[in-house]
C-alpha cells in the first residue's frame, strides 16, 4: 500500500459520524461525576467493516478481571481489557496485517459478563481511534459538529441578575487573545463539516455545481448554509455512497 | 478524500457588507441561492471597470509600462460585453446614460492619472487571500470562518507596501466613507497575515460625473479600528450562524435585485 492510498485510507476511517452515532452520558446519572461524549461501538465497528470490507479487520484481547465492591459496598466485578485492532486481510488462510494499535479500557459492572463486556469495548474504541474512527471523541471535538437538538432548541436563560445591578463605567474596547469557544445559539454547521462535505461530494463523483444543486433541491439552501444536522445527515449519506470505495483503493 | 481547510468555510467582505445593508438580501442571495432579477448597472460597470484598471497595473508590474488608454478602454469594453451576454440581464433605464460612456471617461481620467503620477513599483495585482482568522475582539472566540478576498493592487513605496482599493462612485467619498469603510480595515489585517506587513491604505475612488476625477486619499486604521471591524464580523457571522435574516426597508429596496423575491419566498429550511 502506497502512502497516498494509505492518507486515503485514513481519510475514510477518520470521516465523521452522523448525530444519531454519538453517544453522552450525564455524570450525574453514571455516578461518574464528569460527562462523556463518544461514538457508539457498533457504529464504529461499522466503519471498519464499511471502509474496509467484511475481514479487513481482527481484533485480539487479554482481559483480566478481579473483584471489587461497589461505592454503596455491593460486590461487583472491575475488568481491564487491553485490545489489539489488526487492519488487514486473509490471504491462503493467513491475515496479513499492515496495521494495528493498541487500546486499554476498563469497567466496573454487577456481573462478571457486564464487566467484560464494557472493558472491551472501551479499549476497542480507544484502539480503533488510533487509526481515525472517533478520534474527535478523545480529542474533545465532536460536539462542533454534533449538537444535540435539544441544545439548540434551549432557550437562552438569562442571567441572575442582583436587584440593583452596579453601574460599571464602559471600558474602552481591548482585543482578547483569541480561543476557541464556541457561539451556543450556532446552528450553521460548522466550517469541519462543510469540508468533510466538499471533499465528500467530490469523492462521491460531483462537481461543484453538481453539489450545490443536489443539496438546495435536497435542503433549500446552499451548501455553506446547512444547519449542522442536516449537514450531518448528508455526510451519513455520502459516507454510506462511498462505502468501500476507499478499501479497493487501499488494496 | 482529505478534507483540507481550504474547504472549510469562508467570508468576504463583500459577503459582510451585503449582511450589513440587508440581511434578508444576504439571504436571498447567499443561503437560499435566489437568482437575482436583473444586475444592477454600478455593479456591472465597476466590475468592468475594475478589470481594466487592472490591466493597467499588471502591465506596469510585467513591463514597467503603462498601456495605452485605448488598449485599457478594449479591456473595459470586452468586459461589459461579457457582462451584457451573461444570463442575468443588466438592467438599464431610458433616462441612464449610456454606461460605456461613462466606463470610458471614467477611464481616459484614471489613465490620466496613473500617467501624471509617474513611475510606480506595483508588487501584486489582483492578490488573492484567504484563511484569515476572525475573532470575537470581546471574548477572544476564533470563529469558524476564515476572512477570504482579493487585494485590488499592491505597490511599494519607500520602505513599505500599500494596499490601494480602487472604487466606482457617482460622487468622490466624504471623510466619513474614508474613514469608516471596512474594506480597508479588513485588508490592513489580512495584509499582516499574508506576509506583507503593515501596510499603509489608499482608496482610488473614480466618479462617474460627466468630467470624472480620481480621488486618491491615503487613510489610517489604528488597532480600535480592527477592533471594531472585528466586532461587525462577529455579529453578522453571528446572526448568519443563529439564522437571523430581517429585511431592511429603505430607498434601496427599489434598486434590489432581490426584490421580488423578498416578498415572495420564505425563508428557507434551517
Amino acid at each position: 500500500m502506497t502512502k497516498e492510498e494509505r492518507i486515503k485510507l485514513y481519510a475514510a476511517l477518520a470521516a465523521p459520524f452522523p448525530e444519531e452515532a454519538v453517544e453522552r452520558t450525564s455524570g450525574a446519572a453514571t455516578g461518574r461525576g464528569y460527562d462523556t461524549t463518544g461514538i457508539k461501538y457498533q457504529y464504529l465497528a461499522d466503519r471498519l467493516n464499511e471502509v474496509l470490507g467484511v475481514g479487513g479487520f481482527r481484533t485480539e484481547r487479554a482481559i483480566t478481571i478481579k473483584s471489587t465492591t461497589t461505592a454503596k459496598g455491593r460486590p461487583a466485578f472491575e475488568a481491564i481489557a487491553e485490545v489489539r485492532v489488526e487492519l488487514g486481510e486473509w490471504q491462503d488462510g493467513e491475515f496479513v496485517v499492515f496495521a494495528e494499535a493498541w487500546g486499554d479500557g476498563g469497567h466496573t459492572a454487577m456481573s462478571e459478563a457486564d464487566a467484560r463486556k464494557g472493558s472491551f469495548t472501551n479499549a476497542f474504541k480507544k484502539a480503533v481511534a488510533f487509526m481515525g474512527p472517533g478520534r474527535a471523541a478523545y480529542r474533545g471535538t465532536i460536539d462542533d459538529d454534533h449538537v444535540p437538538a435539544d441544545d439548540v432548541a434551549a432557550p437562552a436563560i438569562p442571567p441572575a441578575r442582583p436587584a440593583r445591578a452596579p453601574e460599571v463605567a464602559s471600558a474602552p474596547p481591548v482585543a482578547m487573545s483569541p480561543t476557541g469557544a464556541a457561539d451556543p445559539a450556532r446552528n450553521r454547521l460548522s466550517s469541519k463539516q462543510y469540508a468533510a462535505l466538499r471533499s465528500l461530494s467530490r469523492t462521491t463523483g460531483y462537481d461543484e455545481r453538481g453539489f450545490k444543486d443536489h443539496v438546495r433541491k435536497r435542503f433549500g439552501v446552499e451548501p455553506a448554509y446547512l444547519s449542522k444536522g442536516q449537514a450531518s445527515t448528508l455526510i451519513g449519506e455520502l459516507l454510506a455512497a462511498t462505502n468501500g470505495h476507499g478499501a479497493r483503493e487501499a488494496g | 478524500m482529505q478534507a483540507s481547510d481550504e474547504d472549510g468555510l469562508t467570508v468576504s467582505i463583500s459577503q459582510l457588507k451585503e449582511f450589513t445593508i440587508c440581511p434578508r438580501r444576504y439571504q436571498l442571495h447567499r443561503v437560499l441561492g435566489v437568482e437575482p432579477a436583473f444586475v444592477p448597472v454600478p455593479l456591472a460597470l465597476g466590475s468592468a471597470t475594475h478589470a481594466a484598471m487592472g490591466a493597467i497595473y499588471t502591465s506596469l508590474h510585467d513591463r514597467a509600462l503603462v498601456p495605452p488608454v485605448d488598449a485599457v478602454l478594449q479591456v473595459f469594453r470586452d468586459a461589459w460585453s461579457r457582462a451584457s451576454d451573461g444570463p442575468v440581464r443588466i438592467k438599464l433605464d431610458d433616462d441612464d446614460p449610456d454606461p460605456i460612456d461613462v466606463g470610458v471617461r471614467m477611464l481616459a481620467a484614471f489613465h490620466r492619472h496613473v500617467v501624471a503620477e509617474g513611475p510606480v513599483a506595483v508588487v501584486a495585482v489582483e492578490l488573492p487571500f484567504r484563511g484569515v482568522a476572525l475573532h470575537d475582539p470581546d471574548t477572544g472566540e476564533v470563529l469558524d470562518e476564515k476572512l477570504t478576498g482579493v487585494i485590488d493592487l499592491v505597490v511599494r513605496e519607500d520602505d513599505h507596501n500599500v494596499v490601494v482599493e480602487h472604487k466606482t462612485a457617482a460622487r468622490k467619498w466624504t471623510r466619513d466613507q474614508l474613514d469608516q469603510d471596512l474594506q480597508l480595515t479588513a485588508y490592513q489585517v489580512a495584509a499582516r497575515d499574508i506576509g506583507l506587513g503593515e501596510v499603509g491604505l489608499r482608496y482610488q475612488v473614480v466618479t462617474k460625473a460627466k468630467a470624472p476625477v480620481v480621488q486618491a486619499e491615503s487613510v489610517v486604521r489604528d488597532r480600535l479600528a480592527e477592533v471594531d471591524f472585528m466586532r461587525t464580523a462577529t455579529g453578522v457571522l453571528r446572526a448568519i450562524g443563529a439564522g437571523a435574516f430581517w429585511p431592511t426597508r429603505g430607498w434601496a429596496c427599489g434598486q434590489c435585485p432581490y426584490a421580488a423575491a423578498c416578498t415572495n419566498r420564505g425563508g428557507g429550511s434551517r
